[in-house]
């Protein structure tokens, strides 16, 4: 676990894990913070739900500034949580008091088993309508959307008190907010896959909640999300919340304009700060085409364009009979009367015809795509049973069951965002999403553990914790905190630590490439071509790198278990004593948990050069000494003879010398014998 | 053929022949000498014996051995050579020196003397010389070892 240090989150914050604070994280866990360095008590920290992160952008360009009436980021890091194990948190200030309705409340009210009573029209637009528009405009001037205002996520402090906006940065944008709140074509979407939109979806969910408590109750109780959203597109937004029923004028001038179903055509939160303004606006929008008889869809009878896409993404096989078919091409021309459209559609359903494309599911769901964005420019991107906003991608593919990541893999790897964009005009900015596209499938396509799926989803959601077992019950959003909970837990299990999740994480979060180690450790060795303890150096490689960050502390359980997985490098050594020498090295340097050094002796290329060259000449040494033995053994007659001649060359020798010993001696006596006579 | 051919060959047959007729002459000559001192041959041949025995027997390109003898039993009768030398054409005090019974052991035993020389010594040096290759090899066997123990199935022997 993290130390005490490590628990105090920026520095100063510590989570009061046993204070749980009701209904103040509007739909996620809320606990009191203590304040260690101003000792403010206005803070909560919410608890960010596993598999669902943050949003980095807000928690990045928020909180610099004050903004009234939102609870703003303040910080965000791990913290034990109440269940035992360290969870996310972010601090932002605590609500001034309860929300609008309680999550008790809200929920009885969403079944329809409860109302709460109307709010006056006065009451609603200055202390709910202004407030909240000047909080919207402030966020739309930091390129910031909210997207979770509903009556749990809004508090004040007491009745008849100006409203202030909940947190909405510890989950992904939407992935709370109930059909009801949300435009037809985010409502759709997975929950986790509706992106960040636009500050007209915010405006839109003020429009619902005005609604709502100009009522007095949950219009649509009850109702299932797609019942939800098939009746908004049936009758329109408003008509689709109001049922007829009526509201009060101002209240009902501004709603139906917040409310329209295309967010170019909804007020900016500027005007709504002026409500005369905002109710005085008129948009002369063209309502949509009504066709003469329907054209049945999976259950769904479509009436209009709009119909027929949604009906389309809910029952993809039978918009597709109905498209290859051409009833839908007959039914646009005929009854709807849209021939251009019809054309369009037409000319998409042939080129699908004609495509090369080999797989034709894929070329299916292309189809499928293009003419749903054709029918409906506002639609999100359908894709194999997924329907998501392009930008959704990252938080979507974070929760993604196997199904939902299958088809998000194809998503990326067909580059079926451009193919959604294109078709959608100046409404999206279509060469960004195609470099972005681009960008996603590199990634995808990278081979080994330094690519593919897991590596996507950490490299879209920068604060998503790392899903590894190694960590154990440690929360690792940041690079820097990843090496400490390996050393605490992974280290203790397992000589290889770096697994699939550790590795896309480290290559998501690491600046710099190291695409070739995490291949070695995915592979398994093969000693045909690898060297000895190939994957355990690259694992220490990669170890060490991360650690170099920080140079002062020493890891000893990553050590020796790296030392236990590279002892096999040793053997790149031919020398006994050169190996001893360097398992000697690495268990002094695993003794002191210096991954570098450990790194620095196993790629020590000058010493190894010297073994090699040692060994070389061995070799060269043990073949002169072969050939010499053999050259001894086999010449031992000739010796023999060699020698048997040189015995008898001396033998000859000293005979010739006793000869000439006689002969002088004769010689030497026969004068001295002359001499005497 | 040609004419220098022709005119070659029988001038290389004409050579040999009278190399031949040379040799013919030699030997003959040295049966005339030895005819005319045949009691100083006697007496050699006696006192030599062992030494034109192993002549015979020695196979040994060189005759290494045989010299060894030869020359043991020249220095064993330098005495009677001189002897012999100065009795000159009397041919009975030849024999009879050639022929004494302590002349004769003396060489002979001097001509046995040389051969065991030469044999003892060409023994001695085979034994030298394959001690010598022993050490060699038990050098160059503890070098082997002592790289194999360092290298181990790492260099290829």
């Amino acid at each position: 676990m993290a130390t005490a240090d490590e628990v105090l989150i920026g520095g100063g914050f510590e989570v009061l894990a046993q204070q749980p604070l009701n209904d103040a994280g509007g739909g996620l866990a809320a606990f009191a913070v203590r304040d260690h360095r101003h000792g403010r008590s206005d803070l909560m920290a919410l608890q960010v739900a596993a598999h669902a992160p943050p949003r980095a952008l807000p928690l990045g360009s928020l909180g610099s500034e004050p903004i009234e009436r939102l609870l703003l980021p303040i910080a965000h890091g791990r913290a034990l949580a109440p269940e035992g194990r360290e969870a996310w948190f972010v601090i932002t200030q605590a609500p001034p008091g309860p929300p609008l309705l309680s999550r008790a409340a809200w929920l009885s009210a969403q079944a329809g088993r409860d109302g709460f009573g109307p709010v006056g029209e006065r009451t609603l637009i200055e202390n709910v309508l202004r407030p909240a528009a000047l909080v919207l405009d402030r966020l739309a001037a930091h390129g910031v959307t909210h997207r979770a205002i509903r009556p749990d996520n809004v508090f004040h402090r007491r009745p008849g008190e100006a409203i202030t906006l909940g947190a909405a940065w510890a989950a992904p944008p939407a992935s709370l907010q109930p059909a009801l709140f949300e435009p037809p074509y985010s409502a759709i979407c997975h929950p986790s896959g509706r992106g960040e939109g636009s500050i007209a979806d915010d405006v839109y969910a003020l429009g619902v909640l005005l609604v709502v408590l100009a009522l007095g109750e949950v219009p649509l109780a009850g109702l299932a999300p797609e019942e939800v959203v098939l009746r908004k597109l049936e009758r329109g937004s408003y008509a689709a919340l109001t049922s007829g029923r009526r509201l009060p004028s101002a209240i009902a001038d501004i709603a139906r304009g917040m409310l329209a179903e295309d967010p170019e055509h909804r007020p900016p939160p500027v005007l709504l700060a002026d409500p005369m303004a905002a109710r005085s606006r008129r948009v002369a929008a063209r309502p949509p085409q009504r066709a003469q008889y329907p054209l049945d869809l999976g259950g769904i009878p479509a009436w209009d364009a709009r119909l027929l896409a949604h009906a389309m993404t809910r029952a993809p096989e039978a918009g597709l009979r109905l498209l290859r078919g051409a009833e839908i091409d007959h039914w646009l021309r005929r009854s709807l009367g849209e021939p251009l459209l019809a054309a369009r559609i037409e000319e998409v359903v042939r080129n699908a015809h004609t495509s090369q494309q080999s797989d034709p599911s894929l070329a299916d769901a292309l189809l499928l795509l293009r003419c749903i964005s054709l029918l409906d420019p506002l639609s999100p991107a359908v894709w194999c049973g997924v329907v998501l906003f392009p930008d959704g991608l990252g938080p979507l593919a974070a929760c993604a069951t196997p199904a939902i990541a299958a088809a998000l893999r194809s998503f990326v790897l067909n580059e079926a965002a451009p193919a959604w964009a294109e078709l959608l005009g100046e409404r999206v900015d279509e060469a960004v999403i195609r470099l972005e596209a681009r960008h996603h499938r590199v990634l995808l396509q990278i081979p080994g553990w330094a690519g593919g799926f897991a590596r996507l989803r950490y490299g879209l959601n920068p604060l998503l914790a790392c899903d590894s077992p190694m960590l154990g019950p440690e929360c690792v959003v940041r690079l820097s905190d990843l090496l400490q909970a390996l050393e605490r837990h992974g280290a203790r299990q397992a000589d290889f630590v770096v697994d699939e999740q550790v590795a896309a994480f480290i290559a998501a979060r690491f600046k710099g490439r190291m695409d070739s180690d995490f291949t070695a450790i995915a592979q398994s060795e093969d000693p045909e071509i690898d060297p000895p303890g190939h994957r355990g150096l690259a694992q220490l490689r990669v170890l060490a790198r991360l650690a170099d960050n920080d140079p002062s502390r020493s890891w000893p359980n990553l050590a020796a278990c790296s030392l236990r997985s590279v002892q096999a490098a040793a053997q790149r050594w031919r020398s006994q004593t050169g190996r001893a020498q360097v398992l000697a090295a690495l268990q002094a340097a695993s003794g002191r948990g210096d991954l570098m050094a450990m790194v620095q002796i196993l790629s020590d290329t000058g010493r190894q050069n010297e073994d090699a060259q040692a060994a070389r000449a061995a070799e060269a040494a043990l073949s002169d000494i072969d050939a010499m033995l053999q050259r001894l053994d086999g010449s031992s007659t000739l010796r023999a003879a060699q020698a048997r001649r040189e015995g008898q060359m001396m033998a000859t020798a000293l005979a010739v010398m006793a000869l000439v010993g006689v002969v002088v001696a004769g010689s030497a006596a026969g004068l001295l014998q002359g001499g005497a006579r | 053929m040609s004419k220098r051919e022709r005119r070659a060959k029988p001038n290389k047959a004409r050579g040999a022949s009278s190399l031949q007729r040379s040799a013919w002459w030699l030997v003959a000559g040295l049966l005339l000498a030895a005819l005319a001192f045949a009691p100083q041959v006697l007496a050699l041949g006696a006192l030599m014996l062992p030494t034109l025995l192993s002549a015979v027997f020695e196979t040994a390109p060189g005759r290494p051995a045989t010299r060894s003898v030869a020359l043991c039993g020249l220095a064993a009768i330098w005495p009677q050579l001189e002897l012999l030398w100065r009795v000159g054409p009397d041919h009975l005090d030849a024999a009879a020196a050639g022929l004494e019974l302590r002349s004769l052991a003396a060489a002979w035993s001097a001509q046995a003397a040389g051969w065991l020389l030469a044999e003892a010594l060409a023994l001695l040096m085979i034994r030298l010389t394959n001690r010598r290759v022993a050490a060699a090899k038990a050098r160059l066997e503890d070098r082997r070892a002592r790289l194999l123990a360092e290298w181990r199935d790492e260099v290829a022997s």
